[in-house]
């Protein structure tokens, strides 16, 4: 069957075609843009893309992948250097490479060389950022000249969309070692890395698509917003993001855009008292979600009773969740404790210090909402590192008892990137224990279309009823563009910022 | 001369060492690096093979084993968050630390000693009262905030500035008067105490009853016996801005020293936490011989040897 053939070219490139054939000049590349951004990537290697400072500088720009999701069309996939896909069968698919693509280091795109960089990713002795989100081992294997063939463990009926977040490096890119100089098919070419201060990116002549409009692009690193949204200001860089609303605010150049991020607190459901259902309603009940996001969160997020956003098939319309209710609380706590329930045990609530700006102050505010109806709760703050055994199992299951902060985004447009990791019995960030409903998500990956929708609503419903997570707040932010560039953010401005859209005014 | 610097130099590489060990167990007291540089859901064979590859998986004894092994031969291992060796991570990090470190010392001691000897020639007048309050402000300011105001008046709304980089020699301004603003009030502060007690000196009570000028008086005389504590303070304050001057890093993105060990730390990169306490920790002991060696300089009666 075959799920997406691409039927009509981008218009992009149907203009570009056209003013080929009526003898136009396409606009060559020429000038700089200067992006300042608030982290550094941690890895230049394309198989480390899984963090947003990392994929926020390659992907789409120095390294594609064979297919790439929509922004703005619920997690649609759509063609890149794969121009059509087939699923011969359960575990089988078949992908189509784009004719006459070139790596930066003049190695031709073929099915040689997309297997290399699959399988490639699918080493776990590279440690691969992007591995984990390849749920089944996938092996790829040539079919022909231009005809990849993947295989896949266990059926995966969205292997498409995973195989956006799997970019392609050259075959000259080593195959046990990390990369320090990607090489990709992107419309950048990688130029050079000076540790903690910049990256610079220089337009490749020979790219396949659309060219660009600036010649190089230089990414510099400022952790403090007000220096990054002041050098938008003094015209010292034309794009900045992760900027605070009180720095946006009247500015002419700002846009607001979705991090499709969601905060939530994940309770240990082990151990008592929130092993009880009412424990964690009355939890749900003491938390001031509108509080929190319009006066501590400074308008830069939403209430919100979802783990993911409604780009998200597993998103359930009109579901808002239990209301922000002390009395109600104080009831089903009191309930609880008659029943011999330890109300009173201390709990420690796990505040990660890196998730978002302000974490600290709206951890402390949830802490006092939670004290003010009768839980006892002790403030833990932590780094992410720290975090971690706190958040992964087998540790985090020797853990006192706790409320652990969490953000979790999700672009895919399927819920099983979500689901699975906090709803499921197996994953290493989920404390749920119900066997039920982890055979329900495992039926629900095998499913497509409208039956995969409802099954992953339907799991979504229980899990919230359960209060497995309790989801705090959709997270947004606001970036700045200088009078030089025209760019519209789309819903993954935050994870990538692809230069090809951005335009010269 | 030889034989001070041979003991100095020793006993400051002997502690050196301590500082080393206790680095390196400390370090690993703060978690495993694999939960920062893998993704959060990653499996056990992606930890193990981690560990593996980082030496992580040896016992706590045998890391340190290697570790003093490879150090022997300057060899700090292979940063993990900047992909090259933890010893040019940190080292390329000390010329511009340096060069900061001494420009804004020198700036700082041609503010301070002649703001602080004016200050001392006439006690409790209104210009002592001016300078005084001068130097308790700049003392006293949170550097983040002034970073972060200068950078939006000079740079933001008056123009004159860039906000952070190093594109020009205009952008060393920010960062110098940010590493300048508390040693100025300090050493002012010190300065104006050494000279008072100087100047109230016999010796000093008998020039000036001899006609001798208060600049020469000042300059000449009292400022040099008042120099000790004002070396002593100018010497600890410069090892703060040779270890220190975060806050320059974070704001204008300076590339120095202390930002690499901050970024280090936060990026459990072990390999650079060694190799920057390492070359930070050298530079510290080349100071602190600087400094004792402008005592004797300063002051006949102290003996180098």
């Amino acid at each position: 069957m075959v799920l997406r053939i691409e039927t009509a070219l981008r218009n992009g490139l149907a203009g570009l075609a056209l003013s080929t054939a009526l003898g136009v000049p396409a606009l060559a590349a020429e000038g700089e843009i200067i992006l300042a951004l608030p982290s550094e990537p941690t890895s230049v290697d394309a198989c480390d893309d899984s963090t947003n400072a990392n994929a926020r500088v390659l992907r789409g720009n120095v390294v594609e992948a064979l297919t790439q999701l929509s922004p703005d069309a619920g997690g649609e996939v759509m063609p890149l250097l794969a121009t059509e896909w087939t699923r011969v069968d359960d575990n089988n698919w078949l992908f189509t490479l784009r004719e006459g693509v070139t790596f930066h280091d003049g190695e031709p795109l073929d099915a040689e060389a997309a297997v290399y960089g699959i399988n490639r990713i699918m080493n776990a002795e590279l440690n691969c950022g992007t591995l984990p989100l390849i749920r089944t081992p996938t092996a790829a294997s040539v079919e022909s000249d231009m005809v990849v063939r993947l295989t896949t463990e266990d059926p995966d009926p969205i292997l498409p969309a995973r195989m956006a977040y799997i970019d392609l490096p050259s075959p000259s890119t080593p195959l046990d070692a990390k990369s320090d100089h990607p090489v990709g098919t992107g419309p950048y070419k990688f130029v050079s890395r000076d540790p903690g201060q910049s990256i610079v990116l220089e337009a490749s002549d020979d790219y396949w698509g659309e060219p660009v409009d600036f010649a190089r692009a230089t990414y510099v690193w400022r952790s403090e917003p007000t220096i990054r949204a002041s050098m938008i200001k003094t015209g010292e860089a034309d794009i900045a993001i992760d900027i605070p609303f009180h720095e946006a605010q009247g500015q002419p150049n700002a846009q607001e855009y979705s991090t499709n991020s969601v905060f939530f607190i994940r309770p240990m459901l082990q151990k008592p008292p929130l092993d009880d259902l009412r424990v964690r309603q009355a939890l749900a009940h003491a938390i001031d979600k509108d509080l929190l996001t319009e006066v501590l969160m400074e308008n830069s997020a939403t209430p919100t009773a979802q783990l993911v956003s409604p780009l998200i098939n597993g998103y359930i319309p009109d579901f808002t969740g239990l209301p922000y209710d002390p009395e109600a609380a104080r009831a089903l706590l009191a309930e609880a404790g008659a029943d011999g329930v330890p109300v009173e045990a201390r709990i420690e609530l796990i505040s990660r210090t890196d998730i978002f700006s302000g974490v600290n102050e709206v951890s402390q505010a949830i802490q006092q909402m939670l004290q003010e109806v009768g839980f006892n709760v002790n403030l833990v703050s932590v780094d992410s590192v720290a975090w971690s055994p706190w958040a992964r199992k087998p540790d985090s299951l020797t853990q006192p008892v706790n409320l652990l902060t969490v953000t979790h985004d999700n672009i895919s447009g399927d819920a099983s990137m979500s689901f699975p990791t906090y709803f499921g019995t197996e994953a290493r960030l989920s404390m749920a224990d119900d066997e039920a409903l982890n055979e329900r998500l495992l039926a629900a990956n095998a499913l497509v279309g409208d039956e995969r929708t409802e099954a992953y609503r339907a799991i979504a419903q229980e899990a919230y009823d359960m209060q497995i997570i309790l989801p705090i707040a959709a997270l947004q932010s606001r970036l700045l563009t200088s009078d030089k560039v025209s760019y519209e953010a789309n819903g993954f401005t935050d994870i990538e910022i692809h230069l090809a859209d951005v335009k010269r005014r | 001369m030889l034989k001070f610097l041979s003991v100095r130099l020793t006993t400051s590489l002997v502690a050196l060492l301590g500082v080393m060990v206790i680095v390196f167990f400390l370090a690993r007291l703060t978690g495993s690096p694999a939960a920062l540089y893998l993704p959060v859901d990653a499996t056990d064979e992606m930890v193990e093979a981690f560990n593996r590859q980082n030496g992580f998986d040896q016992p706590l004894l045998v890391q340190f084993g290697n570790f003093v092994g490879d150090a022997l031969r300057f060899d700090f291992g292979q940063s993990l968050a900047q992909q090259r060796p933890a010893a040019v991570a940190a080292l390329s990090a000390m010329p511009q630390t340096v060069l900061l470190a001494f420009v804004a010392m020198s700036l700082t001691l041609l503010v301070a000693i002649p703001l602080g000897t004016f200050a001392a020639l006439k006690p409790n007048s209104p210009r002592d009262s001016a300078i005084t309050m001068f130097s308790l402000f700049t003392a006293s300011i949170p550097d983040f905030w002034f970073a972060l105001v200068c950078v939006l008046v000079f740079s933001v709304n008056l123009g004159l500035l860039p906000t952070s980089g190093q594109a020009s020699l205009l952008s060393w301004v920010l960062p110098v008067a940010t590493v300048m603003l508390h040693p100025v009030g300090v050493i002012t502060q010190v300065v104006r105490g050494a000279m008072l007690d100087t100047l109230n000196a016999g010796y000093v009570q008998n020039a000036r009853a001899r006609g001798y000028s208060w600049r020469r008086l000042a300059f000449r005389h009292a400022l040099r016996n008042a120099a000790l504590p004002i070396i002593t303070v100018a010497g600890d304050r410069a090892g703060g801005m040779v270890n220190g001057a975060v806050i320059v890093s974070a704001v204008f993105a300076w590339p120095g020293i202390g930002q690499v060990l901050v970024d280090a730390v936060y990026n459990r990169d072990f390999a650079v936490i060694q190799a920057g306490v390492f070359v930070v920790g050298i530079a510290i002991i080349l100071l602190n011989i600087l400094v004792d060696l402008i005592y004797a300089a300063a002051d006949p009666r102290i003996r180098i040897s």
